[in-house]
């Protein structure tokens, strides 16, 4: 409890800081990573919020990121972030429970190799190396993105190894896609689509699901700041535990609604 | 199925222009029209700078986005004020920027 109170004091802050501000890296997408990349010394708070919301049993989770950017140079940045988060499950017919968990810190550094409206095509590399108290995580993407007169295009190809800590530790390998389309109703604000298929495969095995997600995003930045939105509800994926199609709801939500809020310090 | 949508994909995204061009003699000229002294090297710098402070804060605008008379204004507020950026460098972005502007578009037909 404790904790919680410790977190809105410094998330009411860091919003309190905006009116310092002067400018920041706007994104489009809340899933969906562009090319851009902060400029040399350039430095940027974001914060995430991401509600998880609906499975088998009664769901509630609210995923927290504190996110630490700045520019190294023209073409690289780095990130350093805290996870935190709230999840309120059903653990027996009728009983929910609630626990607030710190959920390790990660360093991820982007480089950018080419621009969306500069070139044929933008094109980025990622990487991040997260760690937890019970599992480490390596995570490689490919971004894409590019604009078309008023529309912006983006696509992430991502895997991410999980390797879990302790006796009861497993590996497992996730890949994902992430595409997403947005039009700019004005310089500041776009509307878009994002979706994000997600498949698992404990110990590099068999395919244990593979969820897809789609849904609208609304993104608007100003000088200093710039907040993107998502709703993404789950839809019949291509494969549940392997064997045909359906919704998975034994390991991922029915619906996700991603709140991004970022301004330059 | 998937992996013809995803070629498809790519080669349309190949196939489209740049929105922010590489500085040409053609361009020069119409630069030199404001600024006797600029050189291609100049105009080549001003779009690296361009390209590279411009989108970091902000998906890049091209050069089509605003008018010649326009744009000096806007790159001096936004590079001055905002980006902290060098005034020899607003410069060589305006040159750029302005002259990329006011330049044709070569024709395709």
């Amino acid at each position: 409890m404790l904790a919680q109170k410790e977190m809105t004091l410094i998330l009411t802050a860091l919003l309190l800081l905006v009116a310092t501000s002067a400018s920041a890296n706007g994104r489009n997408f809340t899933y969906a990573y562009q090319t851009g990349v902060l400029p040399v010394n350039e430095r940027e708070i974001e914060v995430w919020t991401t509600a998880r919301l609906g499975r088998d049993n009664y769901y509630a989770r609210f995923d927290h990121k504190l996110e630490f950017e700045v520019g190294v140079t023209e073409n690289l940045q780095t990130a350093f972030y805290l996870n935190f988060g709230a999840i309120t499950a059903e653990t027996e017919p009728g009983v929910n429970a609630s626990v607030f968990r710190y959920s390790g810190v990660a360093n991820e550094w982007k480089l950018r190799l080419s621009d969306p409206v500069a070139d044929a095509f933008g094109f980025a590399l990622y990487g991040e190396v997260g760690a937890a108290t019970d599992e480490l995580k390596f995570e490689a993407k490919l971004l894409f993105d590019k604009r078309i007169g008023n529309v912006l295009l983006a696509a992430n190809l991502i895997g991410e190894h999980k390797m879990g800590l302790g006796q009861d530790g497993e590996d497992e390998l996730e890949l994902s896609v992430v595409v997403g389309a947005a039009y700019f109703v004005s310089r500041n604000f776009s509307l878009g689509i994002e979706a994000r298929n997600q498949s698992a495969l404990p110990e590099y095995e068999d395919l244990e699901y593979s969820a897809l997600w789609i849904g609208p995003t609304v993104a608007y930045a100003a000088k200093g700041w710039w907040m993107a939105f998502s709703v993404l509800p789950q839809l019949p994926a291509l494969s549940k535990e392997g064997v045909g199609s359906g919704t998975d709801l034994d390991h991922n939500e029915a619906v996700s609604a991603r709140l991004l809020f970022s301004f330059e310090i | 199925m998937k992996s013809m949508a995803i070629v498809m994909l790519l080669i349309g995204l190949t196939a489209c222009a740049t929105m922010v061009p590489e500085p040409t003699p053609a361009q020069l000229e119409i630069a030199q029209n404001r600024w006797p002294t600029a050189t291609l090297a100049e105009l080549t710098e001003g779009r690296r700078i361009f390209v590279n402070q411009c989108s970091g804060c902000h998906n890049l605008p091209p050069p089509s986005e605003l008018t010649p008379a326009e744009w000096p204004a806007t790159i001096q507020e936004m590079g001055a004020e905002y980006a902290k950026i060098s005034a020899a460098d607003i410069e060589l972005i305006t040159k750029y920027v302005v002259s990329a502007r006011e330049t044709p578009e070569p024709k395709t037909d």
